[in-house]
């Protein structure tokens, strides 16, 4: 029988919950393949403690690989833990979430063991003439649907393409990782600089929330904007106007010459849409617009126009997501 | 008796041949001065074909004669009429007693410097030096007290005027001086208006006095014969030069470079100071160092490091230190080669390296200017400094030098054909609802309606678009559009430096229009104008262009359009640098506004050919800068305090930088910042409804 | 020191990629250019050697033989010599890594240093690949690296979704760019016309061994639902209804 093996994303204490998504889409896989997966924690000490969290997700066993070299794995290093617990599960086929940490070490992993990798998994079915995927490609302008040759493989999985995964009324059994986990020669870590509540970078966020002049002052642009970013997991940006009125720090200023960001979701408030804002967000996937003038130029290129004061409509959103 | 003057009155034939002596070596010095800056010239490219002698001519006295741009200011001006018509006339003067002189010596007997004629020359001669000595007094007095800021001021300069200043006055008192020791000019004394008064208080000198003055006065002339090319005045001999010269390319037009001399030579763009052409060399020397450039240019009245003068005299210098090291070079070697001759190898000529580079204009310098060409406008010498700017720009966009926004920019025009990277699909969307016809070549239009990329994609200029269309379709003018085959003019390429990326835009477009068979076009952008009127010429495209108030402006003087008056309270308009300054119309906007609407125009003190730029021309729309160094903002500043109700602008970058920055200082009560074309409309819509037929009102 | 930017060509970022009924990628409006990637990690060894390292900059495609104007315009931006190893095959990571890694064996480079990913298939495999296959280390997502003065090693920031992390790498490795690590200058004509002098080497890719297959097989390709229409919402509620219902961006 055909297995997955899960990787946890962990931040070397707990496990992060982007790894649900992970296990939904081995839940696909499985279904899909007629298989069965497990899931591997890797990280300090602590991570043992976590292992009971993740039972009852239906995965055959739950592999605890626990060391304080594993705090901080570098890829060459963990990397190497993950191949011996390929071997130790029997697993062929491997998972983990598409963020920074999957994408750093599931290639190496793939090149190992020598299997295909897909990246950015949305979708996994059975065509009948074995697995099919969907992937994204042109930077989500064009989907691609994907097949391996021999069906096994390396993926990292899209969070937002996969829900929760069904819970289990079995509890999976922990187990702990017997393979050796020394440190490689090559690479050393050495730090993490990681804000305490940190709004992601500008350019990199999923959603980001923009405001202008009609803001007013640098407490209400925070408070309003902030919010409602926080609120999504997002950035907060700003036009030219806003910066030049001394509301808004000069890094968020997003135009022709300030940061060109693509995310999601871009919001709008009080911004008015002049081309040189515009040219720094107009590849948004969806934007809204908020304004009191139905005739601002932004309208033309949102997706949802709300006219309506920001001052209430902010807030308002705010509270009710 | 006649009335004539002894020359050398009481002058013994020693002195006379100590004199001729110094004078050999005054001229002497005199003119190795000016072939040393002479020789430097040479290396350049040579000067261009010259086709049209009566214009040069013509603006050669409108210069040197008239003193137009001189005269721009009053009191620079009138004192510098004073100095140059005095040193002419009383050159003028000499030559006149020189050739009566040894006339005189030949024939034994006085010539023509006698009667009428003589006395004619002395009173103008009295009056011309007095405007000399009053234009060299006012010159020190400006110098000393006034002290202009970009100026200048060296111990050469106070002491060429002052030494000027002396030897007008000692001329004076040697005039006096003459008249009193010779009793045979008493009678004409009226004739000397000014010398007589210096000759009351030398009543009854000897001649023996008189030769005292004699020799007083006469090494400082000689002096300031010899010193004139050794500092500013050097532009006395230059100037003419420049003036006659010159390129007949437009102002704003900049020179094409093929690919095959780039990929000849490996070069483009002025790399090294070296690669000045030889009018540009020229040009450099005639810089009398006036300040009026920097005095003029908006990037430095708002603290940019950008002088406009100093790039001037930064690449002079540099090029007289490169000429100078390579010239003893030359003769190092030459003399090497009589002493050994076995070969040696041979010096790569010109560039030495790191020593001759244009780097010694820097990045923050260089990129700050918005091409507005105010400096050009003022310059007496007409130096072009802009042409100089964007050939260094050039040079280092080439090298790959400009990194940022800027570049991003050309990334996008290279790729979309538009400054801003949006898809060609969208140029029509301004259009909607409009039905305005694509043009092709048998459309039987009577314009093209150059729409431009600021018209199809920003969001103001495509307010403005539409009020140019739908006057158009009130005077019942017919008119097409290129829609999504329109592309970019290649302005802000080629100001910004990407030369190639200009041409391949502008061969594209003149393949485009010469295949619609484009006659007349009209533009909404004064940059689309510049370029298309003066620069697509060179490259095939030869077309009657327009601006959008040149050609409104057109349509209501022939009836076409009719306005009504005086709705609005009160307008002040914005002359666009490349329409009013660069292209000389500042009339046809004024005539619809002031004109035909007769809304009362209140006009700011920058105005017309003297404009101040908004701050977006030469790439730098799409340039980042500093809060506090905004040329819109001052401009902003002089429009509000006109208290007009509206400002008015023609230029689709204008409004952008006119319109934020009227936002960010107007505060609640800001006037509102429209084109030419939406007042007239706004007009139109507040009496009378459209009427579709026209000849219907 | 020697470092080796591999180079992918890719569609012009700033056009759309459009299917033509086929559903094949319509090729005939491509502009062709350097993958945004790997442009950013050539700029970054230029910028090292303009900070005084002794480095010798060698770049490398993997590619049809039309695939040699971007290896010049690599030149133009500051490369000392370029590869072209000339293949016409299909791809995917497993065998552009496997052809790198021989590449690698041949040129001996102290640094690798790529693009995270290409825009076209926005894979982010290669680097990390490569690394695996030589037995080095590796570094994802760089913003910022800083070699040691002897050469020995590299200190690296990468952006990771937490934040920022640091690494240090001994050399020789595999350093893969982010976004945020440098802004490429701006490359003109006659910049290229200037590097026509520069070396360029072409080689077979059977010259290097027996190539693999590719194992990732795209079977077919679709637009995802062109983008509606913007329309007005009138209240927050509806807003949010639509975000979640519709856009799915919630």
């Amino acid at each position: 029988m055909t297995k997955l093996l899960v990787l946890a994303e962990t931040d070397g204490a707990s496990v992060l919950p982007d790894t649900l998504p992970t296990l939904a889409f081995a839940q696909s896989w499985a279904a899909a393949t007629g298989g069965s997966y497990d899931l591997l924690l890797t990280g300090g000490p602590e991570i043992a403690q976590a292992a009971t969290d993740w039972q009852s997700y239906g995965a055959g066993h739950v592999l605890v690989a626990a060391s304080p070299d594993l705090t901080h794995p570098v890829a060459d290093r963990l990397a190497a833990v993950v191949n011996a617990a390929l071997q130790q599960t029997g697993a062929t086929s491997l998972a983990a979430p598409s963020s920074t940490f999957g994408r750093d070490v599931l290639p190496r992993i793939a090149a190992l063991r020598d299997l295909p990798m897909l990246s950015d998994v949305l979708s996994v079915t059975n065509s009948g003439n074995g697995l099919t995927f969907r992937r994204p490609m042109y930077a989500g302008n064009l989907i691609a649907t994907v097949t391996l040759v021999g069906n096994e493989g390396v993926f990292s999985v899209r969070g937002t393409a996969f829900g929760k995964p069904e819970p289990s009324a079995t509890a999976s059994p922990i187990e702990a990782f017997t393979g050796e986990m020394t440190p490689t020669q090559g690479t050393t870590w050495i730090g993490l600089d990681a804000p305490e509540r940190k709004r992601p970078d500008l350019t990199a966020a999923r959603v980001v929330v923009s405001g202008g002049r009609p803001l007013r002052d640098a407490e209400t642009f925070e408070r309003l904007l902030g919010g409602l970013a926080d609120k999504l997991g997002g950035a907060v940006g700003a036009t030219r106007a806003a910066v030049d009125s001394g509301i808004a720090p000069n890094e968020l200023q997003v135009g022709q010459t300030g940061k060109v960001v693509a995310p999601e979701l871009y919001i709008a408030a009080g911004i008015s849409g002049s081309i040189q804002h515009l040219a720094g967000m107009k590849d948004s996937k969806v934007i809204v617009a908020i304004n009191t003038d139905p005739d601002a130029p932004i309208f033309q290129v949102a997706d949802y126009g709300l006219v309506a004061d920001l001052h209430q409509a902010v807030p308002e959103l705010t509270r009710k997501l | 008796m006649t009335p004539t003057r002894t020359i050398f009155f009481h002058i013994s034939g020693l002195s006379q041949a100590i004199f001729y002596l110094l004078a050999l070596v005054s001229s002497t010095v005199c003119i190795w001065g000016f072939y040393r800056r002479y020789r430097l010239w040479r290396g350049g490219k040579p000067f261009p074909k010259i086709r049209d002698w009566p214009a040069r001519l013509r603006s050669l006295f409108d210069q040197a004669v008239l003193h137009r741009r001189t005269r721009r200011r009053r009191y620079a001006g009138s004192l510098h009429v004073g100095i140059f018509f005095g040193m002419i006339a009383l050159f003028i003067g000499t030559v006149i007693v020189g050739i009566e002189h040894y006339g005189e010596l030949l024939t034994h007997h006085i010539w023509f410097y006698k009667g009428a004629f003589y006395l004619l020359c002395k009173v103008l001669l009295d009056l011309f030096g007095l405007g000399l000595l009053i234009g060299t007094g006012m010159a020190l007095a400006r110098r000393l007290m006034a002290r202009p800021r970009n100026l200048g001021h060296t111990w050469k300069d106070d002491g060429f005027l002052a030494l000027l200043l002396l030897a007008t006055l000692t001329g004076f008192l040697l005039e006096g001086a003459g008249l009193a020791a010779d009793p045979n000019r008493a009678p004409y004394l009226a004739f000397s208006p000014i010398g007589r008064w210096f000759s009351l208080p030398l009543e009854g000198i000897t001649p023996a006095t008189y030769a005292i003055f004699w020799w007083v006065h006469m090494p400082l002339v000689l002096g300031v014969i010899a010193a004139l090319p050794y500092g500013r005045w050097l532009h006395l001999f230059v100037i003419p030069a420049t003036i006659v010269l010159q390129s007949e390319r437009p102002m704003g037009a900049l020179e094409s470079i093929s690919m095959e001399e780039v990929e000849e030579t490996g070069r483009i763009g002025l790399a090294e100071v070296t690669d000045l052409d030889r009018w540009q060399r020229m040009s450099l020397d005639g810089c009398m160092e006036c300040g009026r450039c920097t005095d003029a240019c908006p990037a430095n009245a708002v603290g940019k490091e950008l002088n406009p003068k100093q790039i001037v005299l930064d690449l002079r210098a540099l090029l007289t230190t490169v000429e100078e090291a390579s010239r003893k070079d030359a003769k190092a070697r030459r003399r090497e080669a009589l002493q050994d001759p076995s070969p040696s190898p041979i010096h790569e000529g010109g560039g030495q390296g790191v020593g001759d580079s244009t780097d010694v204009i820097s990045d923050a310098s260089l990129w700050a200017c918005t091409n507005c060409h105010a400096c050009v406008r003022e310059c007496p010498a007409l130096i072009r400094h802009v042409d100089i700017i964007d050939g260094i720009r050039r040079y280092r966009v080439a090298e790959g030098r400009l990194a940022g926004t800027a570049a991003t920019m050309l990334r996008q025009l290279s790729s979309r054909e538009n400054p801003w990277g949006l898809p060609a699909s969208q140029r029509l969307d301004w259009a909607k609802g409009l039905e305005i016809p694509t043009a092709n070549a048998e459309d039987g239009r009577e314009v093209l309606f150059w729409v431009g990329c600021a018209g199809a994609f920003e969001p103001r200029a495509q307010k403005t678009v539409r009020a140019i269309a739908e006057l158009l379709q009130r005077a019942g003018v017919k008119f097409t559009v290129l829609g999504p085959k329109e592309r970019c003019t290649g302005d802000p390429a080629r100001r910004t430096g990407d030369e190639f990326l200009f041409q391949q835009l502008a061969e594209a477009n003149v393949a485009t229009l010469n295949g619609v068979g484009a006659k007349t076009i009209i533009t909404q952008c004064p940059h689309c104008f510049h370029t298309m009127k003066n620069e697509y010429p060179a490259f095939g495209g030869e077309y009657t262009v327009l601006h959008h108030t040149q050609f409104l402006a057109q349509l209501v003087e022939e009836g076409r359009l009719q306005l009504p008056s005086n709705f609005a309270e009160s307008v002040t308009y914005h002359d666009p640098c490349f329409l009013a300054r660069v292209n000389n119309e500042t009339a046809a906007p004024r005539k619809l506004l002031n004109g035909a609407l007769q809304i009362p125009l209140v006009e700011v003190e920058r105005r017309e050919s003297k404009t101040f730029c908004c701050g977006a021309g030469g790439g730098r729309m799409w340039m980042e800068e500093d809060r506090s160094q905004r040329p819109g903002i001052n401009r902003a500043n002089e429009l509000l305090a006109t208290g007009a109700k509206t400002v008015a602008v023609g230029c689709p970058f204008c409004k952008v930088m006119v319109g934020d920055s009227i936002a960010q200082v107007g505060g609640e009560n800001a006037p509102p910042v429209l084109d030419v074309a939406e007042v007239m409309v706004a007009a139109l819509a507040k009496a009378e409804p459209l009427k579709v037929e026209r000849g219907d009102i | 020191m020697k470092i080796l930017v591999p180079i992918k060509r890719v569609p012009d970022p700033y056009g759309r990629v459009r299917l033509t009924s086929g559903g094949q990628i319509d090729e005939s409006d491509i502009k062709w250019v350097i993958n945004p990637f790997d442009e950013i990690a050539l700029e970054e060894a230029v910028r090292l050697r303009e900070r005084g390292a002794n480095v010798e900059i060698a770049t490398v495609a993997i590619g049809p033989s039309a695939w040699e104007e971007q290896l010049r315009t690599s030149l133009a931006m500051g490369a000392d010599r370029a590869l072209h190893v000339l293949d016409d095959g299909p791809t995917d990571p497993g065998v552009i890594s496997h052809l790198l890694a021989a590449v690698c064996r041949r040129e001996n480079p102290d640094l690798v240093l790529m693009g995270k990913q290409a825009i076209d298939d926005d894979f982010n495999q290669t680097g990390q690949r490569l690394a695996a296959l030589l037995g080095w280390p590796q570094a994802t997502f760089a913003s910022q690296i800083e070699l040691a003065p002897d050469g020995s090693r590299a200190r690296v920031t990468r952006e990771v979704d937490s934040g920022r992390e640091t690494l240090e790498v001994a050399l020789p490795a595999v350093i893969t760019t982010d976004l945020r690590l440098n802004e490429p200058r701006y490359v003109a004509l006659p910049a290229i016309i200037k590097a026509r002098n520069k070396p360029l080497q072409r080689l077979e890719a059977s010259e290097l061994g027996p190539r693999p297959q590719p194992r990732v097989i795209v079977q077919s390709l679709e637009a995802p639902p062109p983008r509606k229409a913007g329309r007005r919402v009138g209240s927050v509620d509806e807003l949010i209804t639509a975000l979640r219902e519709e856009a799915k961006v919630l």
